[in-house]
């Protein structure tokens, strides 16, 4: 379809909107003083990333965004706003400080980052112009996971156990009389 | 999948990486409270695994690699988050509040 | 010709389909190596004290060997030869290519495990009983499954790198089971000794290694790469006039007369029986002495290509000498665990000599009927140990009324040992290496029939010395072993004679089965050198063998059983004898004088050397000149390089001073820090790169 002389694809238009959200429930992340407004649009902007994942045919790891990050993390991020906020108290909301000299560094950051990126020199060099084919499924990610990577991946259920173990043991309340 | 058709280079997603990155970067610096700096560091890890999906796609030889480190790294800041909020929580239960900068029982 | 239709299978092999249970034989060690851990880790709070969680594991071993054993030996009839199965995987890299390792099933492998583990899980359970009560009783265990671990490793190993490491981990265990009561001063050298006399021999074995591998590249036996396949490159005149695939031989053989006691490195054997007693059933007489029997069974492609023969004769004669000698030996004792002792290693020179005489099949055939019967014999002795608390014949006697199980499983199994024919098992084992021996070398046969007479001579005094007559020591109140120890015996017992019918010289499953993994080159070989001997029951060969077991039994019977004929009036004539042969030839005197004195000799010049030579003249020389030059040093140090040091020390002391106000204790201060240091590092990289490349902005959106 084309609009005012530009050819523009139903991908592209995807990604417009998905990006907007994805950027947008960022931007209210960072500056919502109140922070459990701010996790619930973190929920939000972790959606977004995994619909930028489907659009890079990695419809796998969208599915896992969405189960351990949205469905997980931002539960026990939430959960503990719970526990350690007096949600009925004054002082509930977040007092946000200096702004100003943190958004002139991140966006100092951003312009170099920009640029890099915008070059277009080592970016056509090593990049085709779109995504892989589909064939980059969930076989391959279990091929590639229990073949070469399944040291890395076995050590990674060894550190999820210890971070399990160690957080119920950090978060244990020490009542005396108990071991 | 025909490239033409899809219109969409990699360097959009970059730039979209890039800016949630800047924005994680932000909440860092401007939020008082340590779950909030925690939210802020999830959305840096998500711009660091937009990038390395891109790359595991978009490159002439595409990888699986790029997918396979975003999942280490969903793991990994799984782990890391069940231990920070237990450390809040903890923290919260000696000092009962949870902002960072007050935290100095540990300072000389 | 049986060899023809041999070949036929051979080919035809390679279209067969294994079996899960094939695929997965190497759980058969591994799981004996888990199980070594956990008892190790957690045996005193483990079930049975960590007993059970080795019984369990060499148990499910023994399903999956007995698993196995059907697979290749019954499914399918008979005459089903299942070849080779093999795996390998990239071990470590070495110059252009890869260390592989991995395991082969054939059935070769497959006698041996089921040999492994049916004798090894009897002896862990007998241990229940035997070690009841022991301070170190998980640790025993643990070792245990150590041992079976290695060993069954060492069968299946496909490659002679893995072989040797299994070998030196048999070893091991055998030195800390040896020394298990290190508490007794004895029990420490006699473990001590078991690990030097046979590193002598492991030293030739692992020469021979490096030879193979220099010369054909490969640590693999099998396969197109691997050395059996490439022992051709091997054949040329080395030293002394051999060819080098017989040096290799004789090196490798080496090694397993190290392992397999032969002469004149079996002087750690007997010692060994310091040991306790189900140690030496398991280690020391059924599985790891028969190691090194295996070692040359296995690489018997080597001996076969060598064309002048020399290695295999140079096993012959060993092993006949050995067997011989042994035996001799072996009537002098006093020491029920030493005679069985002596009597392993005469029955491994036996195994040996069958090698040397091309009776391959004849000794893996002995090597599995001895490891039941000797195994028994030894457990049998333990009960005796058990129930009297002495390991002098002298003292005991008339034991067949106190311990009636114990008696009856003891003589079956003396009878298996002495070989008496078409009832036992060592019966049909020892006549099929004696009619082998009969076609190709009849000194070794003579030897061999000679030594069954000797063995059966000992054997019987043994046993009338033991269960008959009256009781010598009135101190003693026997009493039988705990039915757990008992089961056992029975087991073996009872496998003593039925393991024999598996290899009768009418329906030879065994030979049909084992033969084949020569592979067909070497098989050709065998047969050539066998041509002309009968498949078949050879009526001369059982005569004289039952001929010299009836007059070894009778004439023992006179002397021990009945006192007939007193030896005691040979005493003017003999006497030097019998000193000679009760004291084991002096041999370890021998030792003692030459060998040891001569390594200590060397030791003590070699200790005055380093003391004048070394340490006075040289390092107190170079100490002295150091000393100078340390207080040289010394001075330049205290003024130049402090003075430096000071400086820096002063200069970060005040930067540090004016730094000191960066650390704010906010987090939010720091992340900003980081992200300010980061963009002067971009800005730094940037500009250098775009100084030297084009830089198109934006260009790389719409492309």
């Amino acid at each position: 379809m084309a609009i005012l002389g530009f050819e523009i694809t139903g991908y592209q238009i995807a990604f417009v909107v998905l990006a907007g959200i994805t950027l947008g429930s960022a931007a209210l992340v960072v500056l919502m003083p109140n922070i459990m407004r701010a996790a619930l649009f973190l929920g939000l902007t972790l959606l977004g990333v995994a619909g930028l994942y489907v659009l890079m045919n990695a419809a796998f790891l969208a599915a896992v965004q969405v189960m351990i990050y949205v469905g997980a993390v931002t539960t026990m991020i939430i959960l503990a706003i719970f526990l350690s906020h007096r949600l009925m108290q004054v002082g509930f909301a977040q007092a946000i400080h200096n702004p100003v000299f943190a958004f002139a560094a991140a966006g100092v950051m951003f312009i170099f980052l920009f640029i890099t990126v915008a070059n277009s020199l080592w970016v056509r060099d090593i990049c085709a112009p779109g995504p892989a084919n589909t064939d980059v499924g969930v076989h391959a990610v279990a091929n590639a996971l229990l073949q070469p990577y399944v040291f890395p991946f076995e050590l990674a259920s060894v550190v999820l156990l210890v971070a399990l173990v160690g957080a119920v043991v950090i978060a244990k309340e020490d009542r005396p009389g108990e071991p | 999948m025909n490239h033409s058709a899809y219109g969409i280079p990699i360097s959009w997603f970059l730039t979209v990486g890039a800016l949630l990155f800047c924005i994680g970067l932000f909440g860092m610096m401007v939020r008082r409270s340590a779950i909030g700096m925690l939210i802020s560091i999830e959305l840096m890890l998500n711009a660091a695994n937009l990038n390395l999906v891109a790359f595991g796609s978009y490159l002439r030889q595409p990888t699986i690699a790029g997918q396979v480190f975003a999942i280490f790294v969903i793991t990994l800041a799984a782990a890391e988050a069940a231990i920070g909020l237990a450390i809040i929580i903890n923290i919260y239960r000696l000092e009962l509040h949870i902002e960072a900068d007050k935290i100095t029982s540990m300072k000389l | 010709m049986v060899a023809r239709e041999l070949f036929v299978r051979c080919r035809i092999r390679n279209q067969i389909s294994y079996s899960v249970m094939t695929e997965y034989a190497w759980l058969i060690p591994l799981l004996p190596a888990l199980a070594f851990g956990l008892t190790l880790l957690f045996g005193r709070r483990g079930p049975g004290k960590g007993a059970y969680i080795a019984i369990g594991a060499i148990c499910a071993s023994l399903v999956m060997a007995c698993a196995l054993a059907v697979e290749w030996f019954i499914a399918g009839g008979s005459q089903a030869n299942r070849g080779l199965y093999t795996v390998s995987v990239p071990w470590m890299p070495v110059g252009t290519g890869a260390i592989h390792t991995g395991f082969s099933i054939d059935a070769l492998s497959v006698v041996m495990l089921l040999v492994v583990t049916v004798v090894a899980s009897l002896v862990q359970i007998y241990s229940i009983g035997y070690m009841h009560g022991d301070p170190r009783y998980p640790r025993y265990f643990a070792y245990h499954s150590l041992f079976a671990s290695a060993m069954l490793a060492l069968v299946i190993a496909n490659n002679m790198l893995l072989m040797f490491i299994s070998w030196e981990l048999v070893g091991l265990t055998s030195y800390l089971l040896i020394g298990f009561w290190f508490e007794r001063p004895s029990a420490m050298r006699a473990a001590k000794k078991a690990f030097l006399v046979t590193r002598v021999g492991d030293v030739g074995f692992l020469a021979g290694m490096i030879l193979l591998y220099i010369k054909t590249g490969s640590f693999d036996l099998f396969g197109k790469e691997g050395v059996f396949e490439n022992l051709t490159r091997l054949d040329v005149i080395g030293p002394f006039g051999l060819p080098l695939v017989a040096i290799a031989g004789l090196l490798l053989f080496c090694g397993a007369v190290g392992k397999s006691a032969q002469f004149p490195l079996h002087v750690w054997l007997p010692d060994a029986m310091e040991g306790p007693t189900p140690v030496s059933a398991l280690i020391h007489a059924a599985t790891m002495v028969a190691a090194g029997v295996y070692l040359v069974a296995r690489m018997y492609p080597v001996y076969l290509a060598d064309a002048s023969g020399t290695a295999l004769q140079a096993v012959a004669y060993v092993g006949a000498f050995t067997a011989l000698f042994a035996a001799t030996i072996g009537l002098a004792q006093n020491d029920i665990k030493r005679i069985l002792a002596y009597s392993t290693i005469s029955q491994l020179g036996y195994m040996m000599a069958s090698l040397g005489v091309f009776g391959y099949v004849a000794a893996v055939f002995h090597l599995m009927t001895h490891a039941f019967f000797k195994a028994n014999l030894f457990l049998g002795a333990g009960s005796v140990i058990h129930g009297t608390g002495t390991q002098d014949i002298r003292e005991m006697g008339g034991l067949r009324r106190h311990m009636p199980w114990t008696y009856w499983t003891f003589l079956i199994s003396t009878l298996s040992l002495c070989g008496v024919p078409f009832v036992t098992a060592g019966g049909w084992s020892k006549e099929e290496i004696l009619a082998v021996a009969w076609h190709t070398n009849r000194v070794v046969f003579a030897a061999g029939v000679f030594g069954a007479l000797l063995t059966t001579c000992y054997m019987f005094r043994l046993v009338y010395r033991v269960f008959h007559g009256q009781p010598r020591n009135t101190q003693i109140h026997a009493h039988e072993s705990p039915r757990v120890m008992l089961v056992p015996l029975v087991v073996l017992g009872f496998l003593a004679i039925s393991a024999g019918y598996v290899g009768t010289p009418w329906a030879n499953v065994f030979e049909h089965n084992l033969l084949p993994v020569l592979g067909e080159t070497y098989l050709w070989v065998l047969e050539h050198r066998l041509e002309g001997m009968g498949h078949g029951f050879n009526a001369v060969v059982f005569a004289m063998a039952l001929g010299a077991v009836a007059v070894g039994i009778a004439l023992a019977s006179l002397i021990w059983l009945k006192p007939v004929l007193n030896i005691q009036k040979l005493q003017p004539y003999f006497g030097w004898l019998a000193r000679l042969v009760a004291n084991k030839y002096y041999i370890d005197e021998i030792y003692q004088a030459t060998v040891i004195r001569a390594l200590m000799a060397a030791c003590w010049i070699a200790f005055k050397f380093d003391y004048w030579v070394i340490d006075y003249a040289i390092v107190n020389g170079v100490g002295y000149l150091t000393r100078l030059a340390s207080q040289l040093y010394g001075w330049f140090d205290r003024t130049v390089v402090d003075g430096l040091v000071n400086l820096i020390g002063w200069t970060t002391k005040a930067l540090g001073n004016a730094l000191r106000y960066l650390q704010t204790g906010v987090a939010q201060h720091y992340v900003f820090l980081t992200v300010v240091a980061l963009v002067i590092i971009s800005l730094a990289v940037l500009v250098g790169h775009y100084r030297e490349e084009a830089w198109i902005p934006i260009a790389g959106f719409y492309r």
